[in-house]
Protein backbone atom coordinates (compact mmCIF):
# COMPACT_ATOMS: atom_id res chain seq x y z
CA UNK A 1 0.00 0.00 0.00
CA UNK A 2 2.87 2.72 0.96
CA UNK A 3 4.32 1.75 -2.61
CA UNK A 4 1.24 2.73 -4.35
CA UNK A 5 1.41 5.95 -2.31
CA UNK A 6 4.92 6.36 -2.63
CA UNK A 7 4.12 6.17 -6.52
CA UNK A 8 1.11 8.49 -6.66
CA UNK A 9 3.35 11.04 -5.09
CA UNK A 10 6.38 10.47 -7.26
CA UNK A 11 3.31 10.98 -10.19
CA UNK A 12 2.39 14.12 -8.52
CA UNK A 13 5.91 15.68 -8.17
CA UNK A 14 6.39 15.09 -11.84
CA UNK A 15 3.50 17.01 -12.95
CA UNK A 16 4.50 19.81 -10.34
CA UNK A 17 7.86 20.07 -12.00
CA UNK A 18 6.51 20.57 -15.40
CA UNK A 19 4.04 22.94 -14.07
CA UNK A 20 7.26 24.68 -11.86
CA UNK A 21 9.50 24.30 -15.38
CA UNK A 22 6.48 26.63 -17.04
CA UNK A 23 6.25 28.52 -14.29
CA UNK A 24 9.67 29.06 -14.85
CA UNK A 25 9.39 30.46 -18.58
CA UNK A 26 7.17 33.02 -16.84
CA UNK A 27 4.58 34.27 -19.06
CA UNK A 28 3.83 37.96 -20.26
CA UNK A 29 0.35 39.20 -22.44
CA UNK A 30 -0.69 42.40 -24.30
CA UNK A 31 -3.97 42.60 -25.58
CA UNK A 32 -6.51 45.85 -26.23
CA UNK A 33 -9.33 46.46 -24.17
CA UNK A 34 -11.59 43.53 -25.89
CA UNK A 35 -8.86 41.20 -25.30
CA UNK A 36 -7.42 40.60 -28.53
CA UNK A 37 -3.42 39.04 -28.50
CA UNK A 38 -1.21 41.00 -30.78
CA UNK A 39 -2.77 43.94 -31.03
CA UNK A 40 -2.66 47.00 -33.69
CA UNK A 41 -3.53 50.56 -33.00
CA UNK A 42 -3.25 52.41 -36.07
CA UNK A 43 -3.50 56.07 -35.69
CA UNK A 44 -4.90 58.35 -37.90
CA UNK A 45 -4.49 61.79 -37.58
CA UNK A 46 -6.07 64.56 -40.21
CA UNK A 47 -3.88 68.15 -39.28
CA UNK A 48 -5.85 70.80 -40.85
CA UNK A 49 -4.43 73.72 -39.50
CA UNK A 50 -7.06 76.68 -37.76
CA UNK A 51 -6.95 79.93 -35.44
CA UNK A 52 -6.67 79.18 -32.67
CA UNK A 53 -3.91 76.39 -33.07
CA UNK A 54 -5.50 73.01 -31.47
CA UNK A 55 -3.73 69.85 -30.43
CA UNK A 56 -5.49 66.20 -32.12
CA UNK A 57 -4.99 64.07 -29.86
CA UNK A 58 -5.41 59.79 -30.50
CA UNK A 59 -5.40 57.18 -27.55
CA UNK A 60 -4.82 54.11 -27.29
CA UNK A 61 -5.09 51.97 -24.21
CA UNK A 62 -3.34 48.26 -23.56
CA UNK A 63 -3.89 45.37 -20.91
CA UNK A 64 -0.76 43.53 -19.52
CA UNK A 65 -0.75 40.39 -18.02
CA UNK A 66 1.96 39.31 -16.76
CA UNK A 67 2.60 36.02 -14.38
CA UNK A 68 6.36 36.24 -13.49
CA UNK A 69 8.34 35.53 -9.73
CA UNK A 70 10.22 38.38 -10.55
CA UNK A 71 10.43 41.80 -11.94
CA UNK A 72 9.23 42.78 -15.40
CA UNK A 73 9.39 45.55 -17.85
CA UNK A 74 7.33 46.97 -20.91
CA UNK A 75 9.62 48.32 -23.65
CA UNK A 76 9.07 49.98 -26.90
CA UNK A 77 10.83 51.07 -30.28
CA UNK A 78 9.98 53.57 -32.85
CA UNK A 79 10.06 53.79 -36.47
CA UNK A 80 10.71 57.37 -37.04
CA UNK A 81 8.07 59.34 -38.88
CA UNK A 82 8.83 60.33 -41.98
CA UNK A 83 6.90 61.96 -45.00
CA UNK A 84 5.40 60.02 -47.47
CA UNK A 85 3.73 62.51 -49.58
CA UNK A 86 3.65 66.32 -50.16
CA UNK A 87 6.89 68.84 -50.46
CA UNK A 88 8.37 71.64 -49.11
CA UNK A 89 11.86 72.06 -46.90
CA UNK A 90 12.70 69.03 -44.89
CA UNK A 91 13.07 71.05 -41.65
CA UNK A 92 8.97 71.64 -41.73
CA UNK A 93 8.48 68.18 -41.81
CA UNK A 94 6.41 66.85 -38.55
CA UNK A 95 8.83 64.98 -36.57
CA UNK A 96 9.20 62.83 -33.59
CA UNK A 97 9.89 65.50 -31.41
CA UNK A 98 6.59 66.97 -32.33
CA UNK A 99 4.45 64.34 -31.34
CA UNK A 100 3.05 64.59 -27.67
CA UNK A 101 3.14 61.64 -25.12
CA UNK A 102 1.33 61.48 -21.65
CA UNK A 103 0.31 57.87 -20.48
CA UNK A 104 -0.95 56.54 -17.24
CA UNK A 105 -1.37 53.42 -15.85
CA UNK A 106 -3.41 51.60 -13.32
CA UNK A 107 -4.01 48.07 -11.56
CA UNK A 108 -7.36 46.46 -12.09
CA UNK A 109 -8.09 43.52 -9.74
CA UNK A 110 -3.82 42.70 -9.96
CA UNK A 111 -2.79 39.96 -8.00
CA UNK A 112 0.22 41.02 -6.47
CA UNK A 113 3.04 43.49 -7.05
CA UNK A 114 3.41 46.89 -8.65
CA UNK A 115 3.91 48.52 -11.85
CA UNK A 116 4.95 52.23 -12.81
CA UNK A 117 5.59 54.75 -15.72
CA UNK A 118 9.67 55.56 -15.95
CA UNK A 119 11.03 58.82 -16.71
CA UNK A 120 10.62 60.50 -19.07
CA UNK A 121 7.61 58.72 -19.98
CA UNK A 122 5.95 59.49 -16.02
CA UNK A 123 5.43 62.77 -17.52
CA UNK A 124 4.88 65.03 -20.67
CA UNK A 125 7.26 63.93 -23.40
CA UNK A 126 7.65 63.32 -27.21
CA UNK A 127 7.89 60.38 -29.13
CA UNK A 128 11.10 60.68 -29.68
CA UNK A 129 11.96 59.52 -26.26
CA UNK A 130 11.61 56.00 -27.92
CA UNK A 131 14.48 54.75 -29.13
CA UNK A 132 14.64 53.96 -32.64
CA UNK A 133 17.13 50.84 -31.87
CA UNK A 134 14.29 49.27 -29.59
CA UNK A 135 14.59 48.30 -25.78
CA UNK A 136 13.22 51.25 -24.08
CA UNK A 137 11.73 51.11 -20.66
CA UNK A 138 7.92 52.59 -20.56
CA UNK A 139 7.08 50.66 -18.09
CA UNK A 140 8.87 49.00 -14.86
CA UNK A 141 6.37 46.21 -12.60
CA UNK A 142 6.82 43.28 -10.38
CA UNK A 143 5.14 40.42 -9.70
CA UNK A 144 2.01 38.91 -11.25
CA UNK A 145 -1.49 40.18 -12.23
CA UNK A 146 -3.01 37.22 -11.70
CA UNK A 147 -2.68 33.12 -11.30
CA UNK A 148 -2.32 31.59 -14.99
CA UNK A 149 -2.57 35.33 -15.42
CA UNK A 150 -1.66 35.04 -19.22
CA UNK A 151 -5.11 34.14 -20.31
CA UNK A 152 -7.37 37.18 -20.87
CA UNK A 153 -8.26 37.55 -17.26
CA UNK A 154 -9.83 40.68 -15.26
CA UNK A 155 -6.79 41.07 -13.81
CA UNK A 156 -4.20 43.50 -15.50
CA UNK A 157 -2.41 46.52 -15.84
CA UNK A 158 -4.41 48.92 -17.92
CA UNK A 159 -1.70 51.53 -19.81
CA UNK A 160 -3.59 54.49 -21.34
CA UNK A 161 -1.19 56.46 -24.11
CA UNK A 162 -2.04 59.76 -25.38
CA UNK A 163 -0.23 61.18 -28.93
CA UNK A 164 -0.36 64.66 -30.13
CA UNK A 165 0.38 66.33 -32.64
CA UNK A 166 -0.38 70.31 -32.78
CA UNK A 167 -2.20 71.79 -36.20
CA UNK A 168 0.92 74.35 -36.85
CA UNK A 169 0.80 76.00 -40.24
CA UNK A 170 4.60 75.53 -40.60
CA UNK A 171 4.32 72.09 -41.27
CA UNK A 172 4.47 71.03 -45.11
CA UNK A 173 0.99 69.63 -45.82
CA UNK A 174 1.28 65.88 -47.37
CA UNK A 175 1.45 62.45 -45.93
CA UNK A 176 3.42 61.16 -42.84
CA UNK A 177 3.84 57.25 -41.35
CA UNK A 178 5.70 56.17 -38.51
CA UNK A 179 5.16 52.94 -35.81
CA UNK A 180 5.47 52.21 -31.95
CA UNK A 181 5.94 48.93 -31.12
CA UNK A 182 5.25 47.89 -27.32
CA UNK A 183 7.46 44.41 -25.79
CA UNK A 184 6.28 43.10 -22.87
CA UNK A 185 9.30 40.68 -21.24
CA UNK A 186 11.37 39.89 -17.93
CA UNK B 1 -9.59 1.26 0.68
CA UNK B 2 -11.35 2.48 -2.05
CA UNK B 3 -12.04 5.66 -0.58
CA UNK B 4 -8.67 6.46 -0.68
CA UNK B 5 -8.02 5.06 -4.33
CA UNK B 6 -10.19 7.92 -4.89
CA UNK B 7 -8.09 10.37 -3.07
CA UNK B 8 -5.06 9.39 -5.18
CA UNK B 9 -6.84 10.10 -8.10
CA UNK B 10 -8.10 13.31 -6.95
CA UNK B 11 -4.54 14.47 -6.13
CA UNK B 12 -3.35 12.79 -9.37
CA UNK B 13 -6.17 15.01 -10.89
CA UNK B 14 -5.21 17.73 -8.99
CA UNK B 15 -1.68 17.65 -10.31
CA UNK B 16 -2.85 17.02 -13.57
CA UNK B 17 -4.85 20.21 -14.15
CA UNK B 18 -2.03 22.32 -12.84
CA UNK B 19 0.53 21.15 -15.29
CA UNK B 20 -1.78 21.91 -18.21
CA UNK B 21 -3.01 25.33 -16.85
CA UNK B 22 0.59 26.19 -16.32
CA UNK B 23 1.55 24.88 -19.73
CA UNK B 24 -0.87 27.28 -21.67
CA UNK B 25 0.69 30.29 -19.63
CA UNK B 26 3.82 30.20 -22.50
CA UNK B 27 1.43 30.39 -25.33
CA UNK B 28 0.25 34.13 -25.26
CA UNK B 29 1.92 37.29 -27.22
CA UNK B 30 4.05 39.65 -25.98
CA UNK B 31 3.94 42.77 -28.29
CA UNK B 32 1.48 45.34 -29.63
CA UNK B 33 2.39 48.22 -32.17
CA UNK B 34 1.02 51.78 -33.22
CA UNK B 35 1.12 52.29 -37.01
CA UNK B 36 0.50 55.99 -37.57
CA UNK B 37 -0.25 57.96 -40.04
CA UNK B 38 -0.60 61.23 -40.30
CA UNK B 39 -2.17 63.36 -42.94
CA UNK B 40 -1.42 67.05 -43.13
CA UNK B 41 -3.96 69.27 -45.26
CA UNK B 42 -3.41 72.62 -46.77
CA UNK B 43 -5.16 75.40 -45.47
CA UNK B 44 -5.74 78.94 -45.83
CA UNK B 45 -7.02 81.42 -43.35
CA UNK B 46 -8.27 85.02 -42.82
CA UNK B 47 -9.13 86.66 -39.80
CA UNK B 48 -10.63 90.11 -39.06
CA UNK B 49 -10.70 91.55 -35.60
CA UNK B 50 -13.51 90.22 -34.57
CA UNK B 51 -13.08 86.44 -35.92
CA UNK B 52 -9.30 86.56 -34.89
CA UNK B 53 -10.54 86.88 -31.27
CA UNK B 54 -13.69 84.59 -31.53
CA UNK B 55 -11.63 81.34 -33.71
CA UNK B 56 -14.12 81.78 -36.28
CA UNK B 57 -11.64 81.76 -38.55
CA UNK B 58 -12.34 80.95 -41.95
CA UNK B 59 -11.42 81.91 -46.25
CA UNK B 60 -13.26 84.83 -47.16
CA UNK B 61 -13.89 87.96 -44.76
CA UNK B 62 -16.28 90.81 -45.67
CA UNK B 63 -15.19 94.16 -44.66
CA UNK B 64 -17.76 97.18 -44.55
CA UNK B 65 -16.65 100.86 -45.33
CA UNK B 66 -19.03 103.50 -44.97
CA UNK B 67 -18.36 107.25 -45.18
CA UNK B 68 -20.91 110.13 -43.64
CA UNK B 69 -20.59 113.61 -44.22
CA UNK B 70 -22.84 115.99 -42.23
CA UNK B 71 -22.42 119.61 -41.76
CA UNK B 72 -20.59 119.45 -38.80
CA UNK B 73 -18.78 115.94 -38.98
CA UNK B 74 -17.63 113.21 -41.27
CA UNK B 75 -17.45 109.44 -39.64
CA UNK B 76 -15.47 107.35 -41.65
CA UNK B 77 -15.38 103.74 -40.56
CA UNK B 78 -12.76 102.18 -42.20
CA UNK B 79 -9.77 100.47 -40.59
CA UNK B 80 -9.35 96.82 -40.87
CA UNK B 81 -6.78 94.15 -39.90
CA UNK B 82 -7.04 91.06 -41.80
CA UNK B 83 -4.46 88.60 -41.00
CA UNK B 84 -3.74 85.60 -43.12
CA UNK B 85 -1.94 82.55 -42.82
CA UNK B 86 -1.22 79.67 -44.87
CA UNK B 87 0.61 76.66 -44.91
CA UNK B 88 0.89 76.59 -48.59
CA UNK B 89 3.32 77.90 -50.90
CA UNK B 90 1.14 79.48 -53.72
CA UNK B 91 -1.57 81.57 -52.55
CA UNK B 92 -2.98 85.24 -53.26
CA UNK B 93 -5.28 87.32 -51.30
CA UNK B 94 -8.40 88.85 -53.63
CA UNK B 95 -10.97 91.58 -53.23
CA UNK B 96 -14.36 92.24 -54.69
CA UNK B 97 -15.65 95.47 -54.05
CA UNK B 98 -19.59 95.85 -53.49
CA UNK B 99 -20.80 99.63 -53.35
CA UNK B 100 -24.26 99.30 -50.81
CA UNK B 101 -27.29 101.60 -51.19
CA UNK B 102 -27.18 105.07 -49.36
CA UNK B 103 -29.69 107.04 -47.71
CA UNK B 104 -28.19 110.42 -48.84
CA UNK B 105 -26.75 111.62 -51.94
CA UNK B 106 -23.44 109.03 -52.67
CA UNK B 107 -20.01 110.38 -52.18
CA UNK B 108 -18.08 110.42 -55.77
CA UNK B 109 -16.22 107.49 -55.40
CA UNK B 110 -12.81 108.94 -56.77
CA UNK B 111 -12.59 111.50 -54.20
CA UNK B 112 -12.23 108.12 -52.20
CA UNK B 113 -8.87 106.60 -51.41
CA UNK B 114 -7.78 102.93 -50.61
CA UNK B 115 -4.61 102.57 -48.94
CA UNK B 116 -3.25 99.09 -47.60
CA UNK B 117 0.18 98.29 -46.14
CA UNK B 118 1.33 95.00 -44.49
CA UNK B 119 3.27 93.62 -40.97
CA UNK B 120 4.14 90.25 -39.69
CA UNK B 121 3.34 88.50 -36.53
CA UNK B 122 6.45 87.55 -34.31
CA UNK B 123 6.42 83.85 -36.12
CA UNK B 124 5.58 84.82 -39.47
CA UNK B 125 7.73 85.05 -42.81
CA UNK B 126 7.94 88.84 -43.85
CA UNK B 127 8.49 87.52 -47.13
CA UNK B 128 5.67 85.39 -47.23
CA UNK B 129 3.79 87.98 -49.57
CA UNK B 130 4.05 90.93 -51.27
CA UNK B 131 1.26 93.93 -52.48
CA UNK B 132 0.26 93.60 -55.93
CA UNK B 133 0.12 97.35 -57.24
CA UNK B 134 -1.36 99.35 -57.96
CA UNK B 135 -2.23 98.43 -53.97
CA UNK B 136 1.67 99.55 -53.23
CA UNK B 137 0.37 102.88 -53.52
CA UNK B 138 -2.97 104.45 -52.13
CA UNK B 139 -5.36 103.86 -54.54
CA UNK B 140 -8.99 105.11 -55.93
CA UNK B 141 -11.71 103.22 -55.42
CA UNK B 142 -13.49 104.69 -58.53
CA UNK B 143 -10.55 102.52 -60.23
CA UNK B 144 -12.06 99.23 -58.75
CA UNK B 145 -14.51 97.46 -60.64
CA UNK B 146 -17.86 96.77 -59.03
CA UNK B 147 -18.18 92.88 -58.23
CA UNK B 148 -14.99 92.18 -59.98
CA UNK B 149 -11.68 90.53 -58.02
CA UNK B 150 -8.74 92.77 -58.03
CA UNK B 151 -5.41 91.11 -56.40
CA UNK B 152 -3.90 92.61 -53.53
CA UNK B 153 -1.85 90.30 -51.92
CA UNK B 154 0.35 87.66 -53.72
CA UNK B 155 2.32 84.60 -51.53
CA UNK B 156 4.46 83.11 -52.22
CA UNK B 157 5.38 81.16 -49.16
CA UNK B 158 4.02 79.72 -46.30
CA UNK B 159 3.26 82.45 -43.56
CA UNK B 160 5.19 80.64 -40.74
CA UNK B 161 8.52 81.27 -40.41
CA UNK B 162 8.63 79.18 -36.71
CA UNK B 163 6.70 76.68 -34.54
CA UNK B 164 3.74 78.32 -33.04
CA UNK B 165 1.29 75.47 -31.88
CA UNK B 166 -1.63 78.11 -30.94
CA UNK B 167 -1.12 79.40 -34.26
CA UNK B 168 -1.58 83.59 -32.54
CA UNK B 169 1.78 84.95 -34.03
CA UNK B 170 2.53 83.24 -37.22
CA UNK B 171 -0.01 85.85 -39.55
CA UNK B 172 0.79 87.43 -42.36
CA UNK B 173 -0.57 91.16 -41.76
CA UNK B 174 -2.47 93.53 -44.59
CA UNK B 175 -4.22 96.37 -43.09
CA UNK B 176 -6.37 98.69 -45.17
CA UNK B 177 -8.19 102.02 -44.72
CA UNK B 178 -9.86 104.42 -46.14
CA UNK B 179 -9.61 108.28 -46.81
CA UNK B 180 -11.40 110.88 -48.00
CA UNK B 181 -9.47 112.77 -50.69
CA UNK B 182 -9.91 116.18 -49.50
CA UNK B 183 -7.20 117.94 -52.24
CA UNK B 184 -10.30 117.33 -54.78
CA UNK B 185 -12.93 120.16 -55.47
CA UNK B 186 -14.83 120.36 -52.15
CA UNK B 187 -17.73 122.83 -53.81
CA UNK B 188 -18.61 120.49 -56.45
CA UNK B 189 -18.45 117.53 -53.87
CA UNK B 190 -18.14 118.36 -50.48
CA UNK B 191 -20.70 121.85 -50.22
CA UNK B 192 -23.48 121.17 -52.30
CA UNK B 193 -25.75 124.60 -52.38
CA UNK B 194 -29.29 124.36 -52.80
CA UNK B 195 -30.13 127.55 -55.17
CA UNK B 196 -33.04 128.09 -53.00
CA UNK B 197 -31.59 127.82 -49.65
CA UNK B 198 -27.92 128.97 -50.04
CA UNK B 199 -25.35 127.75 -47.22
CA UNK B 200 -27.09 124.65 -46.66
CA UNK B 201 -24.84 121.59 -46.70
CA UNK B 202 -26.35 118.47 -47.86
CA UNK B 203 -25.73 114.93 -45.83
CA UNK B 204 -23.63 112.70 -48.32
CA UNK B 205 -22.97 108.92 -48.02
CA UNK B 206 -20.77 106.08 -49.39
CA UNK B 207 -21.43 102.49 -48.32
CA UNK B 208 -19.18 99.25 -49.91
CA UNK B 209 -18.23 96.31 -48.86
CA UNK B 210 -15.19 94.72 -49.68
CA UNK B 211 -15.09 90.75 -49.65
CA UNK B 212 -11.57 89.34 -49.39
CA UNK B 213 -10.99 85.97 -49.94
CA UNK B 214 -7.92 83.65 -49.78
CA UNK B 215 -7.15 81.40 -52.90
CA UNK B 216 -4.52 78.72 -53.66
CA UNK B 217 -2.78 79.04 -56.67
Amino acid sequence: MNNKITAFFIISLFFFLLSIKSVSAQCYSITNSSNTLNPSFTHTFTITPNVPGTNIVNTHVIRLRVFSLGAWKLTASRIAITRTSGSGASSDDIKDTDIGWTASIRPVSVLFGSASLVAPFSGSTTLNSISTAGGTQIVSGTGSTAFASCTPSTRFYELTVNLSVPQDFIFNSGTYTGMITYTLGP
Amino acid sequence: MQSKAIKYLFVFAVAFWLSLSMGMLKAYSHQAVVPLSIKVNGKLVITDEHSELSGHSRNAVPCNISLDRRRNSFNITSAHRLKVRSNLNKWKLVGQIVELPTEYKKINSKNIILKYHTEVGPKANPNAAKLIAPFTAPVSISALSNNKDFVVLEGNSKTSIDKDPGNMNNWYGVNFSVEYNKSYNKKSDYLIVNSYKPKKYRRRQYRASINYTLVSI
